[in-house]
This record gives structure tokens, sequence and C-alpha cells, in this order.
């Protein structure tokens, strides 16, 4: 067991992955460098310029090398950053994610792109990834996205058991690198099935639905709400694409009432594709009160509005979302 | 070039140039979807794939079908395809933008026209990491060489001593723009000059000119571990598409050009060398037409077979 960061318990998986199966490459940006913050620097040492490989400056031409690498028998990690995942989308809507049918098998396309996302105090407009959403809607991409470094360590490690016929995408949100948690060899080993929704805490007042770095935010919010005498069932997303519904639309037949809490932008954000997905199911006849969702407002976020911490919602907007539906 | 090649150059542009014939019939009896991209008058690329070897791997462009031939992709599957027949060298699912054929190695250009070039050095970065000899042509239009992949690939390439022979075929229009519109030198090679890797302008409807520049760049690939850009001067006789209203070109400079036919020219080249008389090219031609007239007969009766008998 050790105390890893968010971040590093990732790391940890990628590193055991890459002892347990020699076909597994590490592709990025100044990588044999140690990448950013160093994160590979002890990968690069132990495993050398045969596995850890320096892309191009550009990370949707690293993706594309990834494609070309996964085509002749490598199973290829790349790491991208956060704030070039926009110039990425080509690469991985097309290329990657139309691969596998438009070739009908006769090459491979697995492959695992890790890319933070989100914002975090000092990000400009121009480095802020709030379309986690998108990337939600896109066909034959698998989406992981942990809350905790627990998550970040067996999604990772699930992720790189290359279990999909396609680009599995690892997003984790850059406003968590500091949390940290003690990882177990559970957390570590790949063993754990594929993610899906997973209900954090029972209750049977209101339904709260979160994934990523918005967990933390919930997660309070409904320990509020329960001193308050309101107990929330809080369901913890995990995967983004494909979204298992199934818990989400059991607990609401038992609530009535759905509150989601996301870090991503409102319109056609992941909270759409829930919300769409449980009131299209048998769970309608229970709704007792309008959806709530509670998502940063639908504008470009100026650089000087992190000093005002104005600009993702805490857990006390979630808080008011739950007050709201009682 | 010997006997063989040359006869197997022939082969190939004949043959990709009467099944491009039978796919505008099969455009125009609206049985093909998509839209057409004909290559006739780029023939010669088969000169370019004929340097390859075994093992070697070959990323086609868009205007394919002629790639694809040299490539030993059989027409059946090509028309096929075309028609999104599950007997398509891509079952149907990708038409001739995605094509891939695994037989022989080949991949479809995709999203696009410049989305090959780094897919291209990531399959020759693995040969790299495998330690196998393997080189990688990766033919691409002139509308790829104006776009910034082009750029990043050679850099690439360059830096990590990749076996990749980029092949560009300039037929001077990328989609409606004349290629002197959208790039500012007259020979797209000398793009490579900042990448310190060799590049020479060939003329693209030579097949002799074209085999001697790919076969040397290929060998100087494979020992050297570096890239090399060969760019070939060729004319697009077809619209964009097959469909398209040309209004941004004469009638006087397409009959200009066509009167340069690249199989012509070969044809010249054999008889010269003694391989054959015309008569003995006329009844390979004849030959040719037969194979392609039975592929025909057979997508015919596939698409019968799925009206009548209402499969799947």
């Amino acid at each position: 067991m050790k105390e890893l960061t968010y971040f590093k318990a990732a790391v940890e998986a990628i590193s055991r992955a890459l002892g347990d199966n020699d076909k597994i490459v590490v592709l990025g940006k100044g990588m044999t460098a140690g990448g950013k913050d160093g994160l590979f620097n002890e990968i690069f040492l132990k495993y050398g310029r045969s596995r850890v490989l320096d892309g191009t400056a550009d990370d949707k031409s690293n993706i594309r090398i990834a494609l070309g690498l996964a085509a002749t028998g490598a199973l290829p990690l790349v790491v991208v950053d956060g704030e070039n995942l926009y110039s990425c989308i080509e690469a991985i809507a097309v290329d990657a994610c139309c691969a596998q049918t438009a070739f009908n098998g006769q090459y491979s396309s697995s492959i695992v792109i890790w890319s933070d996302y989100g914002y975090a105090d000092g990000d400009t407009p121009a480095e802020i990834f709030l379309s986690e959403g998108f990337f939600a809607s896109l066909p034959n991409l698998t989406v992981y996205c942990p809350s905790c470094p627990e998550d970040a360590c067996s999604m990772m490690a699930t992720a790189l058991r290359f279990p999909y016929n396609g680009p599995t995408l690892v997003l984790t949100d850059r406003s968590m690198r500091e949390t940290s948690a003690k990882v177990t060899e559970e957390d570590a080993a790949p063993v754990r099935p594929q993610a899906g929704s997973q209900v954090i805490k029972e209750g049977g007042d209101v339904t709260l639905v979160s994934y990523g770095a918005m967990m933390q935010a919930s997660m309070e919010a409904a320990y509020r709400a329960s001193q308050a005498g309101c107990e929330c069932e809080l369901i913890d997303l995990r995967c983004l694409n494909p979204i298992d519904t199934a818990p989400v639309i059991a607990s609401v037949k038992k609530t009535g009432k759905l509150a989601v809490a996301q870090a991503g932008w409102p319109r056609g954000g992941v909270g759409d594709i829930l919300i769409s997905a449980v009131m299209s199911s048998d769970a309608f006849d229970y709704m007792e009160k309008p959806v709530k969702i509670v998502s940063p407002p639908n504008k470009v976020i100026p650089y000087g509005d992190f000093a005002e911490k104005t600009v993702l919602p805490g857990w006390e907007e979630v808080y008011l979302a739950i007050i709201s539906l009682i | 070039m010997n006997t063989n090649t040359s006869l197997q150059i022939f082969y190939k542009m004949m043959k990709a140039r009467l099944l491009e014939e039978v796919a505008v019939k099969l455009k125009e009896r609206g049985l093909i979807a998509d839209e057409l991209r004909l290559s006739f008058g780029q023939e010669a690329v088969a000169a370019a794939v004929c340097a390859l070897s075994l093992n070697d791997v070959i990323f086609v462009p868009r205007r394919n079908i002629s790639s694809l031939i040299a490539a030993n992709v059989p027409s059946i599957s090509i028309l096929s395809e075309l028609c999104g027949l599950k007997e398509g060298m891509c079952g149907g699912k990708g038409g001739l933008d995605c094509a891939a054929w695994s037989d022989t190695n080949v991949f479809g250009p995709m999203a696009s026209p410049d989305s090959s070039l780094m897919r291209a050095c990531g399959t020759a970065l693995s040969f790299s990491l495998q330690g196998l000899p393997y080189c990688v042509l990766c033919i691409v239009g002139d509308s790829a060489a104006a776009r910034g992949d082009l750029y990043t690939a050679l850099n690439y390439a360059a830096l990590n001593n990749l076996r990749i022979v980029f092949y560009v075929e300039n037929n001077g229009y990328a989609g409606r723009s004349r290629t002197r519109d959208t790039i500012n030198v007259s020979e797209i090679s000398r793009r490579t000059n900042g990448f310190e890797i060799p590049g020479f302008t060939v003329d693209g409807n030579d097949t002799n000119a074209v085999y001697e520049a790919v076969d040397q760049a290929i060998s100087f690939s494979r020992q050297n571990r570096k890239p090399a850009l060969i760019e070939a001067m060729t004319y697009r006789l077809a619209g964009e598409t097959y469909e398209e209203i040309q209004s941004y070109r004469s009638e006087e400079e397409v009959n200009m050009h066509a009167a340069i036919d690249p199989i012509e020219i070969h044809t010249k080249y054999m008889t010269e060398a003694g391989i054959g008389q015309i008569s003995d090219f006329l009844s390979m031609r004849e030959a040719i037409q037969e194979e392609i007239d039975a592929a025909v007969d057979n997508v015919l009766a596939l698409i019968r077979e799925r009206i009548g008998g209402g499969e799947e």
C-alpha cells in the first residue's frame, strides 16, 4: 500500500503494465525527458528508449503515430496535454474511432490516450478543457474518468489491458493534481471489471450523480445534506462512454429526484446525455421534480476569475441544488 | 527496370485504367453511392509501388484506384467496396477513403488527405523498434503536401531515423484550387532541404523515371535509416469527383494533358526495349479486359442477389 497522488497513481499502473506486457509502449511529448512534471522519470530510467518514446510537439500527430504503431502489433499509450485536447479531436473522432469499422478489423486500432482536462487555478481561456461531454458522445470510444487516486490507478490498469477494439481515453482532472490517497495492491492489479457507475453512498431522498473532480464537492454536499436530514444516493459515473445508466435509473425510481453535478460546460455535456437516458427510461414515471444540473456557466472563463473562485461549482452549489429538490 | 517489372507495371496500369472505366459505368447506373475520385492519367504510380519489396507497407492516397491495383488488391474487392458490398476489401464498411488491405499491407487515408502521413510514421517507428528492415511508402496528393502534417512528418521521420519514403503525386489540383495557387514553391521536393533529407522531383507520367527514383529512395532509406521524398509531376485528368462541374479549368487545358498518356509512354519503352510488340500489348489488354468484365459480372450478380433474394 502506497500513499500516491492522483496522477502518480495512474503512473503506478503504467509502470506495472510495462512490466507485465512487453508490447506496451508509452509515447508523448518530452517523454524521454521525464514527461510533464517528471511523472515518467522512473519509468524512463527503468524501461529506456525502446519502450518510452518521444512523440512530436503536436499531440494530434502523436495519436496518429500511436495508431500506426497499433496497426503493426504494438500496444501504445499516448500521453496528451489537456490544453491540446481540442486539436486532437479529428485524430480521435475519425482516425481512431472509425478505424475498427472502416478497416473491417484488418488492423488494430487499440490505443490508450491519457490526457488531463478541466480547469485549474491560473488557467487561461485557451488552456481549459470542459468538453468531456463531446467525447462521451463518440461511438466506439471508451472514456474513463477517475474521481480519486484509487480509480486513477485501477482504471489505467484496466485500460492498459487493451480490452476494447478501439481507442480508450483516460481523462484525469487537473484540479486534482495534489489529491492523494492510499492505493492498495487490489487497485493496482489489473483485475477489476470494466468501470461502471458505482453507488458511493446510499440514500432514499435525492439521486445525486457526478464524476471526476466534482465527486469531492458532491460528497461534501451529500454529507451536509445528510446532517440536515436529507439522504442523497450518490453515484460516481466513473466511465463517461458508454455511460452505465442502470444504477441511476434504479435510484431515480426510488427517490423521484435527480441532480447532476459536473465541471464540464452545461450544453451537450455528460449531464445532458445522462438525463436524456433517464427521461427516456421507465424512471420517467417516477419523477417528482424537474432535474437539476450543477455546472459552470455557459461562458468562456476569463483568466482573472480564478482569483474569485466563482467559476467551478463548489459543494455549496451542489448542496443548494439538493435542498431545492426536497 | 527488368522485363518482368516492366510487364508488371504495364499490367497494373492497364488494369487500373480499365477498372476506372467500369467504375464510371457502375456510378452512372447508380450502383456507387460514394463520390468517385478517378486517377486515370496518374497510373504511373504503379512504377513506384513496384519498387517495394515483400513486407513493405503502402499508404495509399485518397485518389487511390491506381495505387490499390498497383498494390495487388483484387479488382473485385475494389469494385465491391465501391458498391458497399460485404465482399469489398473492407467489407463494404469503409469505402475507398478508408481502403485497407492487410494481405499486401495497404492502409487508407482516413480523416483528411494528410492524416496518413503521421500514421505512416508510426508504422515505420514500429518496424524500427522491432528491428525489422521494412520500408513504408506513403503516397499522398499535393493537397496533403500543402498542409502542416507534411512538415511534422518529415521532421519526425528524419529525427527518429525512420525508413519511410513519401511519394507526393502532384497532379496540379487540390480540389478546385490549382496547386500553384496553394503552394509557394515550384517543386514540393525542395521542402525537404529544411529537414536535411533527400528530395527529388520527377516526371510522374514517365514510368522509368518514377521507378528509378523510388527504387533509389527506398534503397537509400533502407540502408541509411532516413526518410526521403519523391514528388511526381502528373496531371489530374478527372474532376475532383466524377460528378463535379469543372468550371475552374478549360477543356483545352485538359485535352493538352490527356495527350501525354503514361500508359502510351510505358508501352513505347517496352517496344523500344524489345520486350514485345504493340500486338502483344493489345492482347494483354484484352486479357485484362476479360478479367475486369468477369469481376463486374460477379459484382452485378452479388447486387442482384441482394436485391432479389433480400439477403441480410
